[in-house]
């Protein structure tokens, strides 16, 4: 079985908001709900800082972490949110009754109730596309090349974004299926001590996030 | 988080009808309110009915609610079969009501079953808001504060309902001395513990979401239930259980349960959903930032 998820490299991310944007293009989020959202944590002054202006942040995108033991698939009373042979937490819509106890139970509050279909929603990680092998649309859309996507059994330096440079060939379909770079050959170095996740209070997330020389706010 | 009132009504009531059948079934045990027994039991399962319709409020689809119905693991499964074992044991309680007549005698072991799945119900009813993700949910204490609500309620219905048939006891003064004073324990408990959790959620200093950008990230005191929008109902869940517990002394002095029951069971019903609009008000995720 295989553990899809996203790391991001916040080294990487310049807040663009380029994946938000794209996923609520592709997914047809509606207005005023998000299944992707980018964050700014910060400013912070940095450790020793002798001045008010000496301090960093990061962007974070923050979305469904596709959890290990995932509290809305146990809070779920129909089955309508499970869990997929690649790891992914996917909800089926014809049996949802709305009881949004799943959107409670969810430590990060990235699902909500689709006010006209009166279902709830979140990050399906694309499953529409990555299914046919392509990657999921923000990390299709990154602008600072910082979202990569894979299978966690293989490591997080075999995840995959499109590649970048003047002579690959970056044509609409080539964006889905080929054209590809490993997170491993592109990010910067970083060790285990590096890579982050969101809390976790027994769910076990499995979107992982990389930064480095600063100061992760937020616990894990 | 929104205040659920389907949900505040549907745990309010289940508790109410948990309370007042555990109620009649130790007054059975001890063989006081004969006539009393079947307005009970029709009370209590009238209860678990309008409890049962008003969190049918709360589904958006409930019609699909047998589409895969009976995921174990979850609480709104496990809160249906308890529902459905307490209401088998009421039906075989009240086949023995109409089978001793007058008397309304029922069998020792149908009243302990009746107690402990009264108990149980409540239990499972308040388990199934335990969630790691919402740290004031999750304590042991919120199932205490049901259980204290049920311990209050019954007494109180129970001893109105004796009042009406003329069959004052003394179990009248003893239950609802007990059960009131217990639920002005539990909900001071429970209020206690929310507040103690206030420092559990994920902090980072400063940060900003562009989906929102003129919202006032300075804490709104929703995490505590004394600070705050929240801090009216809590102080109001406080003063009602306290004048429940008052009016279970003055019953016992005057010996009018007519009133004093109904101004106990008053007293209970807007301390239990105030305490639970504190419940919802408090409800923030662990990571409130999305």
């Amino acid at each position: 079985m295989a553990q899809y998820a996203i790391v991001t490299d916040l080294n990487r991310c310049v807040g663009c908001l380029a994946c938000m944007v794209a996923c609520k293009a592709v997914n047809n989020v509606p207005i005023g709900s998000y299944w992707n959202k980018v964050l700014r944590i910060g400013p912070s002054k940095k450790a020793g800082a002798t001045s008010a202006h000496d301090v960093e942040m990061y962007y974070l995108p923050v979305q469904c972490q596709h959890c290990e033991n995932p509290e809305c698939v146990k809070v779920c009373p129909t089955g309508a949110s499970h869990v997929l042979e690649d790891g992914t937490v996917q909800i089926d819509k014809s049996k949802c009754i709305g009881c949004q106890f799943c959107a409670m139970a969810c430590p990060y509050g990235v699902r909500y109730l689709n006010e006209e279909e009166r279902v709830v929603e979140k990050c399906t990680l694309c499953e529409q596309i990555t299914a046919q092998g392509g990657l999921p649309q923000c990390v299709i859309q990154c602008g600072g090349r910082a979202r990569f996507f894979g299978d966690l059994e293989q490591g997080i330096d075999s995840f995959e974004a499109p590649d970048v440079g003047y002579d690959v060939d970056r044509s609409y379909d080539n964006l889905y299926t080929g054209n590809r770079v490993k997170l491993g050959d592109m990010a910067k170095e970083y060790s285990e001590a590096d890579v982050y996740h969101l809390p976790d209070v027994g769910n076990g997330p499995h979107f992982a996030y990389i930064l480095r020389d600063r100061e992760w706010k937020g616990g894990e | 988080m929104e205040l659920q009132w389907p949900l505040i009504l549907f745990t309010t009531l289940l508790a109410w009808a948990a309370g007042l059948f555990a109620a009649q079934c130790v007054w059975a045990l001890r063989g006081r309110g004969a006539k009393a027994q079947m307005p009970a039991l029709i009370g209590s399962v009238a209860l678990l009915a309008v409890g049962g319709i008003a969190v049918v409020f709360h589904l958006e689809h409930w019609e699909r609610i047998f589409n895969g119905f009976g995921h174990m693991t979850s609480g709104i499964t496990q809160e249906l079969i308890a529902i459905v074992v307490l209401f088998v044991v009421m039906v075989v309680y009240f086949v023995y009501l109409r089978r001793s007549g007058d008397e309304a005698k029922v069998p020792t072991w149908l009243a302990v079953a009746g107690i402990v799945m009264a108990v149980v119900l409540v239990v499972v009813m308040g388990h199934s808001y335990m969630m790691a993700s919402l740290p004031a949910w999750d304590s042991v204490l919120q199932i205490g504060s049901l259980l204290g609500a049920a311990a209050a309620f019954g007494p109180a219905t129970m001893a109105v309902i004796c009042a009406v048939r003329d069959e004052a006891s003394d179990l009248d003064a003893k239950a609802n001395l007990i059960g009131q004073c217990a639920n002005v324990v539990l909900v001071v408990a429970y209020l206690v513990a929310m507040q103690a959790t206030a420092g559990s959620y994920t902090a980072v200093e400063f940060w900003f979401d562009p989906t929102s950008p003129t919202l006032d990230i300075t804490p709104d005191g929703s995490t505590a239930p004394f600070a705050g929008a929240s801090m009216g109902a809590a102080v109001t869940a406080i003063i009602a259980a306290v004048a429940g517990a008052a009016s279970a002394f003055v019953g016992k002095a005057k010996g009018d349960w007519k009133l004093w029951g109904i101004v106990g069971a008053a007293c209970v019903l807007v301390s239990a959903l105030a305490l639970r609009a504190v419940f919802y008000m408090t409800g923030v995720s662990i990571y409130p930032f999305f």
